[in-house]
């Protein structure tokens, strides 16, 4: 097994490959990491010259050009927060803000009222921006750049390895690889809670998410969150999705052929 | 093909998890790269390399140390010639968090621009083992090759997001003192 890990996306990313030469391996991780660091500076709401912020100072009736990877995430985004009836809000930078998680953009338009989902319209790769939205893509980007690392590692030749961004990871190949989870009791205490091949973890765990009361109709709050998904994207987007509805999201996960074990306060565990 | 299956069974509580899942060991640790990895991926067109080792003046010290850390030792440093020109160097340097002691190395070329950061090792316990001088001292003097076996096949670790924060910090410190202290273009 082959590892390298750089701290990126504000955590420690790393790769690993199995059967790789060194040398193969060394080209195919610089692919995936230039990737990862291609994403966090196009969704990045600290850096000023980032899509995001591009968008935030936006004002109603502007249309901007972002990426190829801004506008996929925006779509998976919007498609997230549709399905899940507005649970998955990538419009929540304001609150981020508010709390002192994130920098308030002093370039900024303030933010309307109008959920992004609806706030801003994609064609292609053209933003139209009906109104102020100030995003925050920390739900989902990860997961983004974990599948894209794995795309640049599966083209430079790597038939077997791993991603890891701080918890959302993605393995492939042909591997059965076991998954660690964190005790959200004991971050220094590690459950093997799943075995992937070709698939994607992610886990959301208090304190990190917990920006919304959970419903209190699917469940007593969660502690964490773990989803399995197909693609790591998925599963970022989704532990988000069951930390605000838990048991409701059942449906939900079954049609993205994902599962989801949420560890609650109390200690009892509800898996799907 | 996606698949994907649940080590556990849904009739665990979260404290029946931990007791019954949970790794004993409390120590998870990975080594990633050496700093001479590091060297020859920065510069790749380089001909040579040789270890500084950097005796810091009081003043480097207290600034490239955490802060309310004690101030940093001498600076390891590998300079990367091609021919008698310098190209750049690397610095190695090893933060403290809350849980886990992280080593990583720093390419800058011969302005000062980063060329890459890389983690080296990242080791984990409760987070006073890793201060402990005597848990600490274990590690003393150890190299790749003696793998870390503690915990150390432990790969695929999801949950509580590690930040980076504190390698971030120490790269803008390192990144300050090699502004302060430029490289002489031409070998000595």
């Amino acid at each position: 097994m082959r590892q390298r890990a750089r701290p990126l996306l504000g955590t420690l990313v790393e790769v690993s490959a199995q059967g790789a030469s060194a040398t193969a391996f060394d080209v195919a991780a610089d692919a995936a990491f230039e990737a990862v660091a291609q994403v966090h500076a196009l969704m990045s709401f600290h850096e000023a010259g980032s899509d995001l912020r591009r968008i935030a100072r936006a004002r109603a009736g502007e249309r901007l050009v972002v990426h190829p990877h801004t506008a996929a995430v925006l779509r998976s985004a919007q498609r997230w927060a549709r399905a899940s009836g507005g649970a998955f809000d990538a419009g929540c930078a304001p609150r981020a803000v508010e709390q002192g998680w994130l920098p308030a953009p002093a370039d900024g338009t303030p933010p309307g009222a109008l959920p992004f989902e609806d706030a801003l319209e994609l064609a292609g790769h053209c933003v139209h921006v009906h109104a102020p939205v100030w995003l925050d893509f920390g739900g989902i980007a990860k997961g983004y750049a974990v599948d894209l690392a794995v795309a640049r590692l599966r083209r430079a030749g790597v038939r077997t390895g791993a991603v890891n961004a701080g918890g959302d990871l993605r393995v492939f190949g042909t591997l059965e690889q076991t998954v660690h989870v964190r005790s959200p009791f004991d971050a220094a205490q590690l459950w093997p809670v799943a075995a992937l091949k070709d698939s994607a973890c992610a886990t959301s765990a208090s304190g990190a998410v917990a920006r919304r009361d959970a419903d209190p109709a699917g469940g007593p709050a969660p502690r964490s969150v773990t989803v399995l998904a197909p693609t790591a994207c998925a599963a970022d987007a989704l532990t988000k999705i069951v930390w605000q509805q838990g048991e409701l999201a059942g449906q939900l996960l079954r049609k993205a052929r994902a599962r989801a074990l949420v560890v609650r306060a109390d200690g009892s565990v509800w898996q799907s | 093909m996606t698949s994907h299956r649940w080590l556990t069974s849904p009739s665990l509580s979260g404290a029946a998890l931990l007791a019954a899942a949970a790794v004993p060991a409390s120590v998870c640790a990975a080594t990633y790269a050496t700093a001479d990895d590091v060297a020859h991926r920065a510069f790749k067109t380089a001909t040579a390399f040789g270890e500084v080792l950097v005796a810091l003046a009081p003043a480097d010290a207290a600034a490239l140390a955490a802060p309310g850390a004690a101030p940093h030792g001498p600076l390891r440093t590998i300079e990367a010639r091609q021919g008698d020109a310098v190209l750049g160097r690397v610095v190695v340097d090893s933060v403290v968090g809350k849980f886990e002691q992280i080593d990583y190395a720093v390419a800058l070329d011969s302005s000062g621009k980063v060329l890459a950061v890389e983690i080296l090792t990242y080791r984990e316990g409760h987070g006073g083992e890793v201060r402990m001088p005597s848990w600490r001292a274990q590690f003393v003097g150890k190299t790749a090759a003696d793998a870390l076996h503690v915990g150390a096949d432990i790969a695929n670790i999801s949950g509580a997001t590690l930040s980076c924060t504190h390698v971030t910090d120490g790269v803008h410190r390192i990144v300050a003192w090699a502004a302060k202290h430029p490289l002489a273009a031409k070998a000595a």
